[in-house]
């Protein structure tokens, strides 16, 4: 028994709505695909909205569709009744608005080969205390969208009103934010040429400290704007538009105000062959490589080759595709072509089978090393003629040998250390009618500077901290920036720290304080940013 | 920034009113509150509904009180002078289950959210004032669900009639 797929086939969703009442039926189907003996039982895991196990059962067979697909069954409704909490009455003041727990739990169905875990499938369902009819929706689609409905109530007595709310994202009031809470936002985002992209309208409520604010979005059609988070009166934004790079940024909003933001242009469609034509040795099975330089996805048009094949013919960004001859050349040097495709690219590769007589190839296009000094990469060289290698361009590493005759292993040793990005030179090995290029890549520095925190907010008080650890295996410094309010424990140093921020004026300026602390790495190659709030005395 | 679930909002069922959802600060879904009309003296019970969210309904005061006494025992008691002894059985004591008689006038949309009380597993009584709200302003009551018909012809007011049995009734007792 192999169980090769499981598919969900009945999750009991409707309409969008996955409100599913327990107090009736609940029965979840899938749809396994095996190889062998049929499967007798599935396993289904149940998970709550924090990934955490809630129990683990078994699925049982219900039906065989085919002689390699058989449908398995799990009755919820009294499992995840009993992992429901009770549904008393809640007391609640007049016209206020609060979440009802306990009525509703969600829950994460993973339906899984216990042989096999990576063989699995899951449906998220929110579970309510409820119940369908036999001829209703097996789900509360009227519930979900909050269709309209009418609350009876004796006069000048209290009711409920029920709404759902089936997004954590969303901001839900039954106060509308009146026209003098709102702050009018613009956003003008532009390209960094300054040339406008679009423009973003949004109103932003104030709101007391420790709530949330309602963010109205005006619709744009070439881009987005959308709230990302709210750490007590700064709200964070993320930008994007078709072409350019998302950017996100914080901004504290008290009043009216216009924005500009600059959007960097995401690099243009590229897709090349490097080199563009390749010789392979005359021998029968002997290989070379050719590379795919891209950003796109990509496809190779093959069809005219007879006398090689492709190990590869699609894919997406860089690659290296590997050559094999399918035929010996006994005669004079001969040559096939093939077509890289993507996007608007249509790319000649030329594939020369090299004469009888003599050869020379080597066993990569791209030779990947370290970036530390001592790092060493090899490459072999096959052939029957004398030749030399050409690296005057390679300063970041030696070669043991740059010259020979016939087979040969040529090593490469790092002589100086990478401390940024990684970094490619092209040497190259010529002999006879050869001269064949070689990428060497030096891989990116080792190095790293990060911090545990984006933001910490400290009391009102003097002398209340927060914490905050750098870690990094460079010499660093912390530079701030703002209204300085808080003692740094150390602005200096190297390897990992615990940092501690106390705070040595009392805040009663009736609003926060902001300080921002940048950590960086001495050689200046590595920053990270804290915001450093300040809570202030309500008077 | 919220959880997923449930929001209810409680408000005064004063007038008719429109209780709107606002999302993220746009107007996305309108419930409506209706005062059902009525003098001093109503029952109001509340009940939990099949998508299970609590419920209010209201009867008239035209209730009968049904008290049902019954003994619950006798002791034998020695007569030792015919002339002077005052029975030869004493009762033990009485316990008693009451039940109201209840009668409303509902329409047909009012019926509707009403046949969900008859199968609602927690039904509670009213028995605070003043708008008071909390739980011990409610007693668990249950119904006689022999006698749960609701009378409705499409279109016009339907008859209700529905029996309450409150909880068990505490006397003095000679155990």
């Amino acid at each position: 028994m192999a169980i090769t797929n499981i598919a969900i086939y009945q999750d009991n969703k409707v309409g969008g709505s996955n409100l599913v009442p327990i107090h009736s039926p609940a029965i979840f189907i899938v749809s396994v695909t095996y190889t062998d003996t049929a499967p007798t039982s599935i396993f289904v895991q149940l998970l709550d909205s924090n990934s955490q196990i809630l129990g683990t059962y078994r699925a049982v067979p219900l039906e065989d569709v085919s002689t390699s697909i058989r449908r398995f069954m799990f009755i919820a409704n009294e499992i995840v009744k009993s992992l429901m909490g009770d549904f008393n009455d809640q007391f609640q003041a007049l016209e206020s608005f609060v979440y009802i727990p306990n009525v509703t739990k969600q829950i994460t169905l993973k339906f899984y080969d216990p042989q096999h875990t990576e063989v699995n499938a899951s449906t998220t369902i929110d579970f309510i205390h409820g119940a369908s009819q036999i001829g209703e929706y097996p789900n509360k689609p009227n519930v979900f969208n909050n269709s309209a409905d009418t609350y009876f109530a004796l006069k000048d007595t209290f009711c409920y009103v029920y709404f759902y709310n089936d997004n954590v994202n969303n901001v839900i009031n039954v106060v509308p934010p009146t026209p003098e809470q709102l702050k009018d936002i613009t956003f003008n985002i532009q390209d960094e040429s300054l040339n406008p992209i679009f423009e973003a309208q949004i109103k932003c409520l104030e709101v007391p400290v420790g709530q949330i604010p309602f963010i109205i979005y005006t619709p744009v059609d070439s881009g987005t704007v959308v709230q990302t988070d709210c750490i007590i009166g700064i709200y964070q934004f993320e930008f994007s538009a078709d072409g350019f790079e998302t950017q996100i940024a914080n901004y504290s909003i008290t009043d009216d105000t216009e924005i500009t933001i600059t959007l960097i242009a995401l690099p243009a469609d590229y897709l090349e062959l490097v080199p563009e034509s390749v010789i392979i040795a005359h021998n029968l099975n002997s290989t070379t490589q050719i590379a795919v330089s891209s950003n796109i996805a990509w496809t190779i048009d093959d069809g005219d080759l007879t006398l090689f094949t492709l190990d590869k013919t699609s894919g997406t960004g860089d690659d290296v595709i590997t050559i094999t001859a399918i035929s010996e050349n006994t005669g004079a040097q001969r040559s096939e072509q093939f077509h890289l495709l993507g996007g608007v690219f249509d790319v000649v590769g030329t594939i020369v089978q090299a004469a009888y007589d003599d050869y020379l190839q080597l066993s990569a296009i791209v030779v990947n090393i370290g970036s530390e000094v001592g790092d060493t990469a090899t490459f072999d060289i096959v052939s029957n003629i004398d030749w030399n290698i050409f690296h005057a361009n390679l300063t970041f590493a030696g070669l043991d040998i740059d010259s020979g005759n016939g087979n040969q292993t040529v090593t490469i040793t790092v002589i100086a250390k990478n401390t940024g990005a990684a970094r490619t030179v092209d040497i190259n090995v010529q002999g006879g009618i050869y001269n064949i290029p070689l990428a060497i890549t030096q891989a990116a520095t080792s190095d790293y500077l990060t911090v545990d925190k984006t933001s910490l907010l400290l009391a009102s008080s003097i002398g209340s901290f927060k914490q905050f650890t750098i870690s990094t295996n460079l010499e660093w410094e912390i530079l701030a920036s703002g209204t300085i309010f808080a003692f740094i424990s150390e602005l200096t140093g190297s390897g990992n720290k615990i940092i501690t921020c106390t705070t040595f004026l009392q805040n009663n300026t009736g609003k926060y304080r902001i300080e921002t602390l940048t950590v960086r790495s001495v050689n200046g190659l590595f920053s990270a940013t804290i915001l450093l709030y300040q809570d202030y005395i309500i008077i | 920034m919220s959880n997923i679930g449930y929001y209810r909002y409680k408000t005064l069922a004063d007038s008719e009113k429109t209780v709107t959802l606002y999302v993220n600060g746009i107007a996305i879904a309108n419930k409506y509150v209706v005062p059902l009309q009525g003098c001093d003296q109503y029952i109001v019970l509340k009940y939990i509904d099949k998508n299970g969210q609590y419920r209010f309904t209201s009867f008239n005061n035209r209730h009968r009180i049904y008290d049902s006494p019954s003994n619950i025992g006798t002791t034998n008691k020695l007569i030792v002078n015919i002339f002077t002894s005052q029975t030869g059985s004493q009762i033990i004591g009485i316990k008693n289950n009451r039940r109201y008689d209840l009668t409303g006038e509902f329409d047909e949309e009012q019926l509707e959210k009403l046949i969900d009380l008859y199968t609602s597993p927690m039904v509670y009584l009213y028995i605070g004032s003043n708008n008071s709200d909390s739980s011990n302003d409610w007693i668990e009551v249950t119904l006689n669900i022999s006698d749960s018909i609701i009378k409705r012809r499409k279109g016009i007011f339907g008859r209700v009639d529905l029996t309450v049995i409150l909880p068990e009734s505490y006397n003095i007792s000679k155990l």
